[in-house]
């Protein structure tokens, strides 16, 4: 086991590596494959972790590795640890012209109503209409309803504090969570 | 041919970063503090070992150690005190019964060593799981918290159209604007799995209570418990057949391990106990497995009554029963946590670069808020400072809370005349060492010898060598490439 975690690892910094080479080559033949093939290296290794032991413990073991490579990449890269035939790429980010959605009393209002009332109200109405009419065992079912709790809940904050209109979308929201409420109503024990 | 339009242009991107950005001044320092507590509470057994150094460790307890010991604590219980155990295993080589709110640490043969309190360790669980509020309050809190950081994590991703073209690029000698911009974005991009781990995890961990409680109304006439039972298995035995003998004990460990190979029994928790339905709760850890383990509920006999099969069981139950391991990096030994610790840490560093950012940008914008970023730069380094001396004040014998609730506003506020942002972050890092020398020095002068033992140095090591690190960094100089770091 530990003989195929260390060749999992190095596989999997070989595919970071080359992850990293890509990043300071683009102009080198056949970039795309390259740099589908690195990736195809990072798969492999976390595949090989998982094969290690259970599937979900080694998985977990590989990404935390991966993350670790990854953050020991950006470091070396940029306190001059790598080679420095190419001084590393200009960012190209400047910031934008495009103006920030306008924001005023009202609008910051409605957005904080949104992200306490109404993302929370959603994200639950959906939960608990999976929980009373979705697919599977009953175990199943709670964990998936738990899921869309969080996501929903978070998938909607996201799109309430970015909208342009942020009283559309928390209307448009709350007319979500009363069309489920027929189904959270309409329970089954 | 059809061209669809790029949804990562300007306006997308600019809405996603300011909604991104109200959603980071919102609930910033939340999420910092939630971050900073569960980075120290990942070495939380460590902890416990740490502020008990003197009591025995083994490597394992037979059964008829674990019953014994049992035995002689019920000698110390009282009508309505809960009674548990934990056994040795790897992480936490000790055999400790608790009983009500006390602690009993017992040898290797079950015969009584001393108290065996974690006070401590207590506190800063609590701090993470419930910011020290009322448990419900505070663990639903917490988990909206997980919540906030989903959502600012995948705002964060829509308002970064450079995800993989500035991949490893952190021009730390840019300015400090730049600087930090990089660092934020790129501990975001390669730690953004973790990230979203410990957040869903953490909104999971935090709202199952209230989605729990929707549904014991919704489904169950009002019964949590039956609400609940699909997702942990089955209540424990209630039939009325007298308190637990040894034997009874004994029987029921041999049965777990009989029962599934390669378990370890790691935790029993007795229901009803002192009662005539007395029964036993018996957690045993799958080391190979990600979920937290199996468990098995047994008779007052020491019959399995049942399994709650929570490793072979519906996939949902195992998938819940995996966030707990996952969120708190308790599955891979000690460098899968000092890997969670350095992640954590980078989770804070996030917070504290993302307001940083906005302050500088307000700056550049001609509309700087000098006294509100030196109170947010006083609260950043407040905090860890007041844990710090929060526990060398428990470990000295004081309450934790009390110690820990009065330092922090004292010292973000206190940063308010402590001059520029620059001048508050050098104080913070020298209060910070010192507390930490500070934490060191109290263990040995509480602990005297016992402070090296095996449970201890390797903690106070770490304590005193990144306290002296931090105090020696501010003998550099004040200048860097910038010239206005704060």
């Amino acid at each position: 086991v530990a003989g195929l975690q260390a060749a999992s690892s190095l596989v999997l910094a070989a595919g970071l590596g080359g992850v990293y080479l890509c990043w300071r080559r683009r102009a080198v033949p056949m970039h795309a494959a390259l740099l589908l093939g690195a990736w195809g290296l990072v798969a492999l290794g976390l595949a090989g972790w998982s094969a290690t032991m259970s599937a979900d413990t080694g998985l977990a073991r590989g990404m935390v590795l991966a993350m670790l490579l990854g953050l020991c990449a950006v470091a070396a890269h940029s306190l001059g640890l790598a080679p420095r035939k190419r001084a590393g790429r200009q960012s190209a980010s400047k910031p934008s012209a495009v103006a920030a959605p306008a924001g005023n009393r009202l609008s910051g209002l409605v957005r904080c109503i949104a992200s306490l009332t109404v993302a929370p109200a959603l994200g639950l109405a959906l939960a608990v209409a999976w929980r009373a009419h979705g697919a599977g065992g009953q175990a199943d079912r709670i964990m998936t309803a738990l899921a869309i709790a969080v996501v929903v809940q978070a998938v909607a904050l996201v799109i309430v504090l970015a909208s342009t209109r942020p009283l559309r979308t928390m209307l448009f929201m709350a007319a979500m969570t009363a069309a489920v409420l027929p189904l959270v109503l309409d329970v089954r024990p | 041919m059809t061209r669809f339009a790029n949804p990562f242009n300007g306006a997308f991107v600019q809405r996603n970063l300011s909604g991104h950005k109200l959603l980071g001044l919102a609930a910033a320092g939340l999420l910092y503090l939630i971050c900073l507590s569960g980075t120290a509470t990942v070495f939380y057994l460590d902890l416990q070992r740490w502020e008990n150094p003197q009591a025995p460790e083994m490597p394992q307890a037979t059964a008829q150690a674990v019953a014994a010991a049992v035995a002689d604590a019920r000698t110390a219980w009282k009508a309505g005190d809960t009674l548990d155990v934990a056994i040795p295993t790897p992480e936490n080589p000790r055999l400790v019964v608790g009983v009500g709110e006390t602690h009993r640490a017992y040898d290797a043969q079950g015969r009584y060593a001393g108290p065996a309190d974690h006070r401590l360790g207590e506190a800063l669980g609590e701090l993470h799981y419930y910011l020290h509020l009322p448990a419900t309050v505070g663990l639903v809190l917490v988990g909206l918290g997980g919540v906030l950081l989903l959502g600012l994590i995948l705002g964060g991703i829509l308002a970064h159209p450079r995800l993989f073209k500035d991949a490893f690029l952190w021009r730390w000698r840019g300015g400090s604007r730049l600087a930090r911009t990089d660092l934020h974005n790129r501990i975001g991009v390669w730690a953004a799995p973790f990230h979203l781990v410990i957040a869903f995890t953490g909104a999971a961990i935090g709202l199952i209570e209230v989605l729990l409680l929707v549904m014991a109304l919704g489904f169950h006439h009002g019964d949590a418990v039956k609400a609940a039972a699909p997702l942990f298995g089955p209540a424990p035995v209630s039939v009325r057949q007298g308190v637990m003998t040894s034997d009874a004990i004994v029987k029921a460990l041999h049965a777990v391990v009989a029962a599934y190979p390669g378990a370890e029994p790691d935790y029993l928790a007795f229901n009803n106990p002192g009662t005539a339905r007395e029964s036993l709760t018996v957690y045993a850890d799958l080391p190979s497995r990600l979920t937290y383990g199996e468990t098995f509920e047994f008779d007052g006999k020491g019959v399995l009554a049942a399994t709650h099969h929570i490793t072979d069981g519906p996939l949902g139950r195992q998938i819940y029963a995996s966030l707990y391991k996952l969120h708190f990096g308790s599955f891979g030994g000690v460098w899968v946590r000092w890997a969670y610790v350095l992640l954590g840490l980078g989770l804070c560093l996030i917070c504290t670069t993302g307001m940083d950012i906005w302050f500088l940008k307000a700056a550049q914008r001609g509309q700087p808020r000098p006294r509100l970023h030196r109170l947010w730069m006083g609260f950043v380094w407040g905090a860890p400072v007041a844990l710090a001396l929060a526990s060398a004040a428990c470990l000295a014998g004081l309450a934790f809370r009390p110690v820990f609730w009065s330092l922090l506003p004292v010292l973000a506020l206190g940063a308010l005349a402590a001059g520029p942002p620059r001048m508050i972050s050098r104080l913070g890092r020298g209060a910070l060492g010192l507390a930490l020398i500070g934490l060191v020095a109290t263990h040995v002068a509480v602990f005297a010898g016992a402070a090296f033992s095996a449970a201890a140095w390797a903690p106070n090591l770490a304590f005193g060598v990144l306290g002296t690190m931090l105090c020696l960094s501010l003998l550099r100089g004040h200048g860097d490439a910038a010239g206005q770091r704060p």
